[in-house]
């Protein structure tokens, strides 16, 4: 009997599997649906494990942030008189600096331990793999949007108005999504393959923090060094973001299309390194 | 045909320890070549092929291959050469519950599962009071899977795998779990299902379960397919050379030893 073959979405390079579904009536938007449902299922079990059994809970995605601002302010600051963005109190132009990086940061630590970390959902049944570090990103997303409340709260205490080139930020926001996205799915996918990814990803992470504008702002970079300044597209990102923010930066559109681009190229790269590491997983864990 | 499998084969690289291959590199002052890898064939030349309402089961010791199948079967593994098919919607009950986050309540964790197993949200949250009832755990849906016995989370994981309401389902050694009753209605059930048209494949040691649920069965040993028939026949087949006596056998079975081999560790 042939068996007539619909879906082949899950053909492989050497041996194939096919599925067919049809009996199933369900119909590839209902699958769009079922998986949009299951990365957002697994986002919110992420956010909510990762507070669920302390205190003070969702709270500590307020707290943390603040208590670093806090520190790095106290050493920055007072001990090495660092003056940050003119016209914007220099703990507040940390922590608006530290919320945008640790989106990214903290989205990065969450991805390299997720398939890793999750050994058994990935025995149960083929779903998309990828699902899982787009999982991790969302719930840092999460993490984010409460900092970013936050950081508008100190914006109103503190006065600080943002200047017409707000509207940038959702479009600098969606173009760093991109980019951390892409960045998950290669540490993820590597990290099963070899362990010593999430001991090197948070050194890389230590040293890229530096490296980025946000104990410092980009005019502060001496000029023969600046140039460097535009190969950290993440830094870059978050400087633009901070800028916009305070209504301290004339935007420069082109350097935001650069830079669009660059991360839909991380993103695809992304999830290309994803795949092809992935007929793997199985039988590394 | 619902399944269909064509000459699978399975490679395994048996790595020493792949991970520790550049340390032991660099401890050893970069004088070994990287690390020494072999091959394993877990899995040669299987072919064989799962009519509609029919079910199926596979034999054999531990190591022989079996829970590879099933894992290429289910899909989260791929066969290094030949083709497998497979046609509808599936569910495993391998691991009952895996998956589940014990810090999450029970209601938390059917949702979760049922959205990797298969289901939309809607039918979920439809078929909800039916997973609970089922599972018998109508008091502790919203207590911390942490906090159940091994009984309740076997019992839970059945229920939402077959609510599902799969056109194929994969079991793994199962029934081993459980008491007695809940054996009892999980074979109840099965049965069920395959009246309605499910299709069973079954991985087991257990030859009465393999006789009574399934209409034919393979038995693998070693990565190859032994025997291939009537699930009676198979099973016969298999307890003879393990030394078993099988029921209207006029001569004493003559005992097989079957020594280890180095494909138990796969298993």
């Amino acid at each position: 009997m042939q068996m007539e073959v619909i879906s082949i979405n899950e053909t492989y390079e050497h041996g194939s599997v096919f599925i067919n579904r049809d009996r199933t009536k369900e119909s590839p938007l209902a699958r769009f649906i079922r998986y949009r449902d299951l990365v957002l299922a697994l986002a919110m079990r992420d956010v909510r494990m990762r507070y669920q059994l302390s205190i003070l809970g969702l709270y500590w995605a307020l707290l943390n942030p603040l208590f670093m601002a806090l520190i790095w302010s106290f050493v920055f600051k007072t001990i090495f008189r660092a003056t940050g963005m003119e016209g914007v109190p220099y703990v507040v132009f940390l922590f608006s600096g530290l919320t945008f990086w640790n989106f990214f940061a903290n989205s990065l630590t969450t991805a390299s331990n997720c398939l890793t970390g999750n050994a058994s959902l990935l025995s149960k049944l083929y779903f998309p793999r990828v699902i899982l570090p787009t999982a991790s990103v969302l719930a840092r997303l999460v993490d984010f949007g409460f900092s970013l409340i936050v950081l508008v709260v100190f914006m109103i205490a503190y006065r600080i108005m943002p200047g017409e080139s707000l509207v940038y930020l959702p479009v600098l926001l969606v173009i760093q999504l991109f980019f951390t996205l892409g960045m998950a799915y290669i540490v993820a996918a590597l990290n099963v393959l070899y362990r010593d990814i999430n001991q090197i990803v948070p050194v890389l992470l230590l040293l890229l923090l530096y490296l980025s504008p946000i104990f410092y702002t980009m005019s502060q970079i001496p000029k023969s060094l600046a140039m460097y300044y535009v190969f950290n597209v993440v830094g870059e990102l978050v400087g633009m973001e901070t800028g916009v923010l305070f209504g301290k930066l004339a935007i420069q559109w082109q350097m935001v299309g650069v830079y669009a681009l660059v991360s839909a190229a991380v993103f695809l790269f992304g999830l290309f390194v994803f795949h092809r590491i992935e007929p793997l997983f199985a039988e590394v864990m | 045909m619902v399944v269909e499998v064509d000459d699978v084969w399975k490679r395994f690289q048996l790595r020493e320890n792949r991970a520790s291959g550049l340390s032991k590199m660099l401890n050893s002052g970069l004088s070994r070549s990287g690390p020494r890898e072999k091959e394993f064939w877990a899995l040669k030349e299987i072919s064989f092929g799962i009519e509609e309402n029919e079910s199926f089961g596979i034999i054999g010791v531990n190591g022989s291959g079996k829970s590879t199948m099933l894992k290429m079967l289910t899909g989260t593994m791929r066969p290094t050469r030949g083709k497998i098919a497979v046609k509808g919607r599936k569910s495993s009950l391998i691991e009952l519950g895996a998956g589940f986050h014990p810090d999450f309540s029970g209601r938390d964790n059917v949702y979760l599962n049922g959205l990797i197993l298969g289901i939309s949200k809607n039918d979920i949250r439809r078929k909800f009071d039916e997973i609970v009832a089922f599972a018998e755990l109508e008091k502790f849906i919203d207590v911390p899977v942490k906090y159940y016995s091994s009984g309740m989370y076997a019992r839970l994981g059945f229920s939402v795998a077959v609510a599902v309401e799969p056109d194929i389902l994969i079991i793994d050694e199962i029934l081993a779990v459980g008491d007695i009753g809940f054996r009892a209605k999980c074979m109840e059930k099965i049965v069920e299902m395959q009246h309605s048209g499910v299709t069973v494949i079954l991985v087991s040691h257990a030859l009465g379960d393999v006789e009574r649920v399934c209409n034919r069965a393979m038995w693998i040993d070693h990565g190859q397919m032994m025997s291939y028939g009537a699930a009676k026949d198979v099973a016969d087949q298999y307890a003879r050379q393990q030394g078993v006596a099988v029921p209207g056998d006029l001569i004493e079975p003559t005992p097989v030893l079957v020594s280890p081999t180095s494909s138990q560790i796969l298993s």
